[in-house]
């Protein structure tokens, strides 16, 4: 069985077309070890053989539109899993994905799990019908930015996609609590619920949903404006231990009774986003700080007017795992915060401090947080009168290395963790 | 073979398994396991032509069908296991790569005929280790490669029309643009 090495000089293999050696199963663990996409492309083109294992293999894909190109993928990838359709800036064609794309999807991509449509403008309920009736292994979908869409073709969605786990609808202006009512109904294994923006939501959709969807883990209703603390605490209540995110940012209507129940119930939450909830009061916050302390890891709360030096001090001593924090507008907040933290106390693991707008707050309160903050990464101090690059310079304090920040906001792109 | 051979097998594994009961007797004092450790026997692997290999147990935990045939015959290790898709040589190679520590660079003097034939084996016999750096040795020889030179490296005969082959490098323009690579 002499043959050439192998070694890097080798130009030509074997004697033996490996073809004639290896079967489907061990050609198959080859291209799992072909890693970039071009050779991936090179794999399939090279006999018939090797297209129909690539095809065959590949999960994900992402294409444009048009039904017949769609078709064509489809009789070429049978066992895909996961669609990526979305438009952005970056990313776009003429004229986009319509529903004749997604009647083609629905009855050809039979085995699908993850659609992505965020911002495709073009499509309505009648193409989310379609989904609804074709998809029914369908586990995810984003339509976030899909203006058209109603409640009418979004729960057409949940009546026939019943292991929905994720869905994203952000934007989705039309969209109403008959929604929240399908997905209670028909979606029982529901994780994971986008309605950043949908102003016709209401709480009576927030409690419909939760006396069905007991497991959901992130919840965004940030803007959405009609909903109060009747919903959200019952929501909060239902699902308590499975809640992990809940985003409720400029939801004006949402006052103390939220966020006690959440410090009832929501032993596990790690990320909440309470920006704008301008009702909410330092005693609140304390409870909430006591009660979710460990799991904490992400909490905005710019524009809680009503947060106080002791209060802050709490959620600074009592969350250890907080890694991202917003106080942005909180204009009473002083030095004084940061000097309640006892010196005996252990560093803390923010990465992300935002005190942008904090007008009482000066160099010696950020003296004393970076101190604590080994790990800090991002720092907003824009619209601080006190706090100026000279001033932090003079002070010598030690910044962790690779922190940055943001005094003025024309360069810095902001963390994406508390939006 | 049939019935006969399936009842001595049974009456076989009848007998180990009274040898084994007698052995645990002479180990046990008053109803107590003694501290003694139990030798474990080496076992026998039978290639394709018909040679018996003797390995240590702790070699053969990284073959999952090898271990998958021990305990569905109730852990009975006398009798030489066959391997039907295994030949001599190529077991002989797995067992000298083992002993290396699975060393890449030792793969890399080998002959591209004999890579294939210890991927054939090392799938087989579910060695997810040698599989995974074997596999990753040849899909190394496509990477940065044109189709041509995969074509020849690996004797293969283009079967694509002109016209399939542009179809299909067509399809790829508009279904691989910009997305990360398959987990």
């Amino acid at each position: 069985m002499a043959s050439n090495s192998i070694d890097g000089d080798a130009v030509l293999g074997s004697g033996l077309c490996i073809n004639d050696v290896l079967r489907d199963d061990e050609l198959r663990s080859i291209l799992g070890r072909v890693e970039s996409e071009k050779d991936k492309e090179t794999f399939g083109l090279v006999c018939k053989r090797w297209l129909r294992l690539q095809s065959t293999e590949r999960k994900k894909l992402a294409a444009r539109a048009g039904p017949h190109m769609l078709r064509k993928m489809a009789d070429r990838f049978t066992r895909l899993v996961e669609l990526d359709l979305a438009q952005s800036v970056s990313r776009s064609f003429y004229p986009g994905v319509t529903d004749s794309d997604l009647a083609v999807i629905a009855t050809a991509f039979t085995c699908l799990k993850i659609l992505n449509l965020h911002n495709c403008k073009g499509i309505t309920d009648a193409g989310m019908k379609a989904i609804g009736e074709g998809l029914s292994l369908l586990q995810s979908l984003d339509v976030s930015y899909c203006r058209k869409l109603t409640d009418k073709g979004l729960s057409a969605v949940a009546k026939g996609c019943c292991d929905l786990r994720i869905l994203h609808m952000a934007g989705c202006r039309f969209v109403n609590d008959g929604v929240l009512e399908a997905l209670s109904k028909y979606c029982r294994n529901l994780e994971e619920l986008g309605l950043q923006g949908c102003t016709s939501i209401t709480d009576n959709g927030l409690i419909n949903l939760a006396s069905g969807c007991r497991q959901i883990r992130f919840l965004d209703i940030n803007k959405c404006s009609n909903v109060s603390d009747v919903g959200v605490s019952s929501f909060s209540s239902a699902c308590s231990s499975s809640l992990k995110t809940l985003k409720l940012l400029d939801c004006y209507k949402i006052g103390d009774e939220t966020i006690l129940s959440i410090a009832e119930f929501c032993g596990n939450l790690e990320t909440l986003i309470i920006g704008g909830c301008r009702d909410v009061s330092a005693d609140a916050i304390k409870s909430l700080a006591t009660a979710c302390g460990s799991s904490l890891k992400n909490l905005r709360m710019d524009w809680c007017l009503n947060t106080s030096d002791s209060s802050l001090s709490c959620v600074l001593s009592q969350c250890r795992n907080l890694e991202a924090l917003d106080i942005g507008c909180c204009e009473e907040l002083t030095d004084a915060a940061f000097q309640l933290m006892s010196n005996e106390e252990p560093g803390l693991s923010l990465k992300i401090l935002k005190v942008s707008n904090c007008p009482k707050i000066t160099v010696a309160g950020i003296g004393i947080i970076v101190g604590k903050c080994t790990s800090l990464q991002y720092l907003d101090v824009r619209s601080c009168p006190h706090i100026t690059k000279a001033g932090l310079d003079e002070a010598g304090f030690h910044f962790p290395e690779f922190c940055k920040i943001n005094f003025n906001g024309s360069s810095i792109s902001e963390p994406v963790v508390l939006l | 073979m049939g019935e006969k051979g399936e009842s001595s097998k049974s009456a076989m594994l009848k007998h180990a398994e009274e040898e084994e009961l007698n052995t645990k007797r002479l180990k046990t004092v008053e109803g107590e396991e003694s501290n003694m450790v139990e030798e474990t026997e080496n076992i026998k692997l039978k290639t394709s032509d018909e040679i018996i290999f003797e390995v240590e147990p702790s070699i053969v935990k990284e073959m999952v069908t090898i271990q998958t045939f021990i305990e569905d015959n109730n852990n009975e290790t006398s009798i030489p296991i066959p391997l039907p898709n295994v030949t001599s040589n190529t077991l002989r190679r797995i067992l000298e790569f083992k002993a290396r520590g699975f060393d890449e660079e030792f793969v890399k003097t080998l002959g591209m005929d004999e890579v294939f034939e210890l991927i054939l084996a090392a799938n087989y016999l579910n060695m997810k280790t040698l599989l995974d750096i074997l596999t990753k040795i040849i899909a190394d020889f496509i990477k940065n490669k044109s189709v041509e030179f995969v074509r020849k490296f690996f004797n293969i005969v283009n079967d694509f029309t002109p016209e399939e082959e542009a179809k299909i490098r067509e399809e790829n323009a508009w279904a691989f643009e910009g997305f990360e690579c398959d987990d």
